[in-house]
This record gives structure tokens, sequence and C-alpha cells, in this order.
């Protein structure tokens, strides 16, 4: 069922969705037939403050349409009914910066403590180790709270107001001090570091939740477009481990008819799923090989506390 | 761009992937399967399914994960390829008495 008014990234009013038939754990596999809506960032208006409270990763049945709930949804069930607040996937975070910029010493050290951490980042792309990372860390941290250039337009020079929790904290950081490490780079004539000077360490994948909502949505595309026979035979073969001999004696056709089909079958899903994104992204596209590495080590916005 | 992954690696982590993420896969079609639609599952698996048996249970398949799961256990149960190879005239006369 498709429903025109919910839609990613889009927004409506809680008077709009009606009684909640059932709701679902985090991983959504109580059965709900015959509904089929993924809603990622669904912004929800007017709900109470007195009556939100916290769900994460449930996926909930709104009248019969199925609406994914992102961790830091703020909703409240209020006699059957589901009400939202404003979301904000990383409302932790922005609140934890400006406790820090209105001068909260506690909120400020919880950043600062974050210093280690980025020396790693930039170490692990390919920045030198020891006193020079450690020493773009600590005037990044510095530049976060304008200590460096405190003066009537200290507000200005804070670099941490530029934080508007559209991410998580400490991606934003992550990029951040490494820009600052390529302009200190570039200021003191240093090389900058070529990929192949990355610690070979793997850095662990993260995505905006807008990535994972592509993503989503062009695999969403990608399945339904493909041949329902050969998405038949690509789940018994690689998911339920059925020889292709079999798959091929069941259905009463070649064994090199099923490999065609497998073979075939992943490239168009390859070649939808990249369709998909061309026509519908815009700004930036993922590629195959980004794709599954996101689909490999999903963040952890998506599931439960 | 290339990545090292095997085909089957590759799908594998799509369809997890989009099997948790993408409501459409794990939320439509958990139904039990009926007795009739069992039995029409075991006689695909079995290899003597004619084509238009086939295109009927195409739907229930895609729809339905227990179908698929079903399916997959019958034919690993019944090895239809083994049946085939070991009786491969009777099995053409069966196919083509159905069609």
């Amino acid at each position: 069922m498709r429903v025109e008014l919910l839609k990613p990234g889009g927004e409506v009013d809680a008077s709009k969705l009606g009684r909640v038939v059932k709701k679902t754990d985090a991983t959504g596999t109580t059965p709900l037939p015959g509904l089929r809506l993924l809603v990622p960032r669904l912004r929800v208006t007017n709900c109470p403050e007195d009556q939100r409270r916290r769900a994460t990763g449930q996926h909930v049945a709104l009248s019969g349409r199925l609406c994914e709930v992102l961790p830091a949804t703020v909703c409240s069930l209020n006699r059957g009914f589901l009400e939202f607040g404003t979301m904000n996937d990383n409302d932790d975070d922005l609140a934890l910066v400006r406790r820090a910029l209105s001068g909260d010493e506690r909120a400020a050290n919880t950043i600062y403590s974050l210093g280690p951490q980025l020396v790693a980042h930039l170490t692990s792309k390919g920045a030198p180790h020891g006193s020079i990372s450690e020493d773009v860390v600590a005037d990044f941290l510095g530049d976060c709270f304008g200590a460096r250039e405190r003066s009537a337009r200290a507000t200005t020079n804070r670099l941490l107001e530029m934080y508007k929790g559209n991410g998580p904290l400490i991606a934003w950081l992550k990029r951040s001090c490494w820009r600052k490490f390529l302009d200190t780079a570039k200021e003191v004539g240093m090389e900058p570091p070529s990929p192949g000077d990355a610690d070979p360490k793997p850095v662990p994948v993260s995505a905006e939740p807008e990535a994972i909502a592509r993503i989503v949505a062009a695999l969403e595309f990608a399945f339904s477009e493909i041949d329902p026979l050969t998405l038949i035979f690509l789940r018994l073969v690689y998911l339920e481990e059925v020889s292709q001999a079999d798959v091929a004696a069941a259905f009463g056709c070649n064994d090199s008819t099923v490999t065609r089909r497998l073979r075939n079958g992943l490239k168009a899903l390859r070649q939808k799923a990249e369709a998909f994104q061309k026509r519908k992204t815009g700004s930036f596209e993922i590629e195959w090989p980004d794709l599954l590495a996101i689909c490999q080590s999903p963040p952890g916005f998506f599931y439960e506390n | 761009m290339k990545t090292n992954l095997t085909q089957s690696e590759q799908f594998k982590i799509l369809w997890k992937f989009f099997a948790k993420h993408g409501a459409e896969v794990e939320a439509r079609g958990s139904d039990e399967l009926l007795s009739d639609q069992k039995a029409a599952l075991a006689q695909l698996a079995s290899g003597n399914a004619d084509k238009a048996a086939q295109v009927k249970l195409i739907p229930l398949l895609i729809g339905n994960r227990n179908a698929l799961t079903y399916l997959g256990e019958q034919i690993k149960l019944l090895r239809p390829s083994a049946d085939s190879k070991a009786r491969p005239a009777r099995h053409r006369a069966s196919r083509s008495q159905k069609s």
C-alpha cells in the first residue's frame, strides 16, 4: 500500500495520523500482512510536549500504514493514538553542544574527551602519528570553543556553533578536524597524505540517515523491478542454500539457465539500484562498493538503544 | 568500481539489509501456509509441477517468505536433480502429460 501523505523526509501533522493498529519489535519481524511502507526521517509536528516519550527503532502501523520510527523520534501513545514530536536524530548531541557552548563545564569536558578519537581518526587517514596530529586536534578543539580568538566576535569564532545536529557529533568533529589538518598541512607546506598512507586498520563505515534512506529506496526499487523468477532463484540458491542443480530440476530448466539467471539477476539489481539513484538523488550517488559496505555495517541509529 | 565480494555474498548482504530496513520484505507476507499451498509447493519441489502451476506459485513465493523457505526445505528433502538424472525419460513423460 502506498500512501502519498507519508514520504521520506516529508512532514505530516500528528492529527492526520490514525490509531495504532499494531506495534512490532525492533527487528520488524512481527507479521504485518499486506502492509508495506517505510518512511525514513518522517517529521511529525504538533505533538504536545507533555505527552512525548522516546521510541527507538520500532515499526508501527498507522491506520494500515507502516512507518518506521527512527531512534530519536519522540512519540507518545495517547488514548490509542500515536503522537510524534519534531524529529531530530541527533538531538542529544545537539543538546550537549548547546550546553557546552553556554558554559557547562561537564559538557565541554565531554567534547574535549573525544580528542583521542580525533587523533586516531587523523592517523587512520594518513596523518603522522605523534605530536603533529595531537597538536592539530588540540588546536581544533580550541577553535570549537573559540579559545584561540576570544574577542568581541567570540560567538562567531566558535566552530561548534556550526554543528546543527544534522548528523552524529563525532562524525562532524572528525570531518571538521580532518579539514583542519589539511589546512594546517597546506600552511606549513607539508605534503598532504595520499590514500596509500592510511592506517591499514579499517575504519568502521558510517553513514548518514539520508544515505541509508536512499539505499533502502534504491533497493526497494531494484527488488521490485527484477524478474520475479530470477529473484526466487537468487533467494533459493544464496539464502536457502539449495543447489543450482536442484533448483533447475524443480523448475524444469537447465542448470545453465539457473546459473545465467543468478549472474544476470545480481547485475540487474545493481543496474536498477544505480539507475534509481541517478534518477532520484541528484546531489550524490553512492557507488556500488560503498553501498555494499554500508549495507554490511549499517549504523547503530537504526537499532534499538 | 569492483568489489571483492562473491555474488552470493553480495546478494546476502543486500537482502539482509533490505529485510531489516525495507519494510516491504519482512512485513509483507509471513502468513502461515495453507495445506493446499504446501501441497503445490511440494509438487514444485519434486520437479513435477507444470509451467502453469509454477507461474501460479510465483506471487506466493515472492510475497510470502514462509513459502520460499518451505520450498527450499522441500527441494533439499526431495533432491529433484538426483531424481531427474536417475529417471530422465519418466520425468519428461510426466511433464509432457501434464502440459
